[in-house]
């Protein structure tokens, strides 16, 4: 099968000058043993080469464009100034329009039909919540929970908590808390994902919040114009303003602490957790995020989340942790469900939100 | 593609010996091999990747014995094709050699294996450092820089990956593993040097001993604006003269006018290091020469000397702001001859209507030149390779040497560039490798 790309995406890929660069940041890379394939340079050297007819598209090919860990740690280094993982997605939506829909998102696709969540698997939201629960409309802050939250609803909870320590006038949506559509947008079904956006937007627009804080950042890192604001960047704020502090500082035996960071702002949640007066924050390779896109990975192909895992655990068990701190809800959760528990290798594993609760109230 | 007979029976008892998972051979694995920063392609037939010293002399041996071609690989950042497989075969990626083996601190030596990168060797001593590839992001793989023996703008200071080596463990063409290091700091009489540059043809890297220089304490960089590709060569000329301990001297020709559309022809940025003594009486002797000249410059210190390094990712900031391409050719000639090179590149770069910038060190005569073309319009893309082996042909008449730095990879020395290295080398080669399996196609011609 051969594709037909547009002139832009053609050259957009046809400038990477093959440095290499966006290989270093990259978590698939450094999972598969420094492979070349799995890096972003290769994702992008073999887009080009099969836009230029030098490649042939088969079904493991296009499996393979579909499942990286959608970080976008690539393109913050190009530099050539490519949009690597903008060009991915790309040529992900021009695969889907040509027709070509790979056999791993099939699940999602049916999933987000069928329930409104590309995360399917019987996902029940706001489990979190008093079963009477009612939205409040014009509330200070609204907590857009994401999809992922409601799967571990105590980070949920741990995250509505926290903002009701800066303000009595929190809201969420609550049980039918519409999917924003970021999962997949990035994984190039942009129609659709401009469809789900819209219905978050309307389902907002009639609680007309003052702000929105998201639970996880891939939506506002996908979509800018919803104008939300990451759970995070709203904490760091809060306690910039003074409106939150933090009240405890760790035991002597659990303050080596090894953070998942996410992905959309790496340095974030490391600067409010050095704010904690004898935490020893442990050093992370650059490539370690919390991978929110790594959802596809982990549905079809699981073996490869835990490689992530073992990899990253392995990493906090050489350098000590006794706590491994997960920035975004995604992450945790999978890590959860992958390893059925929350402590390994010596390590507890715990939600940013839930331990900054423990920290501040 | 069907693979020939002796190609499967030498992937079957590689596999075996080293893994399955260390013998990748499906069409994504093999195109995803088959790039580097050259924009030149060639699929291998197979990749192996080795995590010992032995497993790379398996491989060798198995290859000799099928004659079969083996390209070794690194992190595939060469921009003269050194890891792409141009005769078929297998290439060996080095990537998972990538441990520190041992250190010295006190005496600066670091044993590595040959896949580690530079980033990597620069985090293991605080106040040494990796002075080869120190402005990139440092990602290319001892092996590869040994064997293309590298050079970066502080080669003026500390030489070419060369001179750090103290000594090398290699993999010949029968499979033997050498060490190649003297009980003590190498001698005059070093063998080293023959391995060094040799781009991958006489053996494969598997580890080195390396000594790092220490990291200066105090820094000054210069960025100075130059009406014409003249003015550096005065400005050489005076730095020369004045004995400033200049540590890295990089003109930029055709820049400005590239990136903001107008403006001086050239910028020179220029950094000095030492103790603070030194620094003190060198930044005052050449900010005496810049104002006698009337140069317009900026001098910053310390750790904003590091946005002037940026200036050296600038050649990629060219490609980043018109959004095209770039092919990169590297020669080295005497300082008298730099004008008329880098002349010779524009004179190139205005026939093919190709835009060109280069970059030279005046104090080495090192010139590197890059053309900018269109990657999805086909006549340009040949338009820009005619570019480059025009620029090569031009700079041998001139009485210049090609590849320093870069290696010269799949462009090779010629008889008539320099008859002596190749009919030596090529004595060598047979004696060494008399199938020629090692890295066909690069440095000299069978």
């Amino acid at each position: 099968m051969s594709v037909d790309f547009s002139d832009d995406l053609r050259k957009e890929l046809g400038r990477c000058i093959g440095c290499g660069a966006c290989n270093i940041p990259c978590p698939m890379f450094h999972i598969e043993d420094l492979r070349e394939t799995e890096g972003a340079r290769a994702r992008i050297k073999l887009l080009s080469m099969l836009g230029s007819g030098k490649m042939e598209l088969t079904e493991e090919f296009l499996s393979y464009i579909f499942t990286c860990m959608n970080c976008g740690l690539c393109s913050k280094v190009c530099p050539v100034n490519i949009d690597v993982f903008g060009a991915i997605i790309n040529a992900r939506s021009s695969l889907i329009d040509m027709g070509y829909v790979p056999l791993v998102t099939v699940d999602m696709r049916e999933a987000r039909r069928s329930t409104g969540s590309p995360i399917g698997e019987g996902l029940v939201k706001g489990v979190w919540l008093p079963p009477d629960f009612q939205p409040s409309p014009n509330a200070e802050i609204l907590y857009f929970a994401g999809c992922w939250s409601h799967t571990v609803p105590e980070v949920a909870l741990a995250s509505y908590k926290l903002l009701q320590q800066v303000s009595e006038s929190v809201t969420t949506i609550g049980f039918d808390e519409p999917c924003c559509g970021g999962l997949i947008y990035v994984l190039g079904e942009r129609d659709n994902a401009e469809d789900s956006k819209n219905t978050l937007i309307e389902a907002i627009s009639r609680l007309s919040p003052k702000s929105v804080v998201s639970g996880c950042s891939l939506c506002n890192s996908v979509f800018p114009d919803l104008g939300f604001i990451s759970f995070s960047s709203f904490i760091e704020k809060m306690l910039d303003e003074g409106k939150i502090k933090i009240r405890r500082s760790l035991k002597p035996k659990r303050n080596k602490i090894f953070l998942i960071p996410s992905c959309k702002d790496n340095k974030l949640a490391s600067r409010i957790l050095s704010r904690i007066k004898n935490i020893e924050l442990l050093e992370v390779p650059e490539w370690v995020c919390c991978d929110c896109g790594a959802t596809l990975l982990y549905s079809t192909d699981p073996d490869r989340f835990s490689r992530w895992l073992e990899k990253v655990t392995d990493i906090a068990r050489d350098l000590e942790a006794n706590q491994i701190v997960v920035e975004e809800p995604s992450c945790y959760s999978m890590i959860f469900k992958a390893l059925g528990k929350n402590k390994h290798k010596g390590a507890k594993i715990v939600s940013f939100p839930h331990f900054l609760l423990e920290l501040i109230t | 593609m069907e693979k020939e007979e002796s190609v499967i029976k030498a992937i079957e008892e590689i596999a075996s010996q080293l893994g399955e998972e260390s013998v990748l051979v499906d069409d994504l694995d093999r195109s995803a091999y088959s790039y580097d920063a050259s924009g030149m392609q060639a699929v291998p037939s197979a990749v192996i990747r080795p995590s010992t010293a032995d497993d790379v002399s398996f491989v060798v041996e198995v290859a000799n014995k099928f004659g079969i071609p083996i390209t070794p690989r690194g992190s595939g950042t060469s921009l003269v094709g050194g890891p792409l497989p141009v005769s078929g075969g297998f290439v060996v990626d080095m990537q998972k050699m990538n441990g520190i083996i041992d250190k010295d601190e006190e005496n600066g030596l670091v044993r590595v294996e040959a896949g580690i990168k530079v980033r990597e060797l620069n985090e293991i001593f605080s106040d040494r450092f990796m002075p080869i590839n120190p402005d990139g992001a440092g990602f290319s793989t001892v092996g590869g820089l040994i064997a293309e023996d590298s050079a970066s703008p502080l080669s003026i200071r500390y030489g070419t990956m060369g001179d750090l080596l103290y000594g090398v463990e290699v993999v010949l063409p029968n499979g033997e593993i050498i060490l190649v290091e003297s009980p003590g700091p190498p001698s005059r009489r070093s063998i080293l040097n023959l391995l060094v540059g040799s781009e991958g043809t006489l053996g494969i890297f598997t580890s080195a001993l390396l000594k790092l220089p220490r990291r200066p304490e105090n820094r000054i960089a210069y960025k100075i604006e130059l009406t014409d590709i003249s003015d550096a060569l005065i400005l050489q000329e005076e730095i020369e003269k004045s004995g400033i301990g200049v540590s890295a001297f990089e003109v930029y020709h055709n820049y400005k006018e590239l990136v903001e559309g107008a403006g001086t022809e050239a910028v020179a940025f220029i950094e000095i290091s030492g103790t603070q003594e030194c620094v003190e009486i060198w930044d005052s002797r050449l900010k005496s020469i810049l104002d006698n000249i009337e140069f317009p410059f900026e001098s910053v210190t310390e750790e904003k000397a590091d946005d002037v390094w940026e200036g050296r990712k600038n050649l990629y900031e060219v490609a980043k702001v018109r959004e095209e391409a770039l092919k990169v050719v590297s020669l080295r000639v005497y300082p008298s001859l730099v004008r008329d090179a880098v002349q010779e590149a524009d004179r190139t770069g205005s026939r093919l209507k190709l835009p060109v910038i280069s970059v030279h060190n005046p104090l080495l005569g090192w010139v590197i030149v890059a053309f900018l073309y269109n990657p999805i319009d086909e006549k340009e893309v040949e338009r820009a390779e005619r570019a480059v082996s025009n620029v090569i042909s031009k700079s041998i008449s001139l009485g210049g040497s090609v590849g320093y730095g870069l290696g010269t990879g799949i462009n090779k020395i010629t008889q008539d560039m320099d008859e002596g290295f190749v009919s030596l080398m090529s004595i060598i080669k047979e004696t060494l490798d008399p199938s020629w399996i090692m890295n066909p196609g690069k440095l000299i011609e069978r």
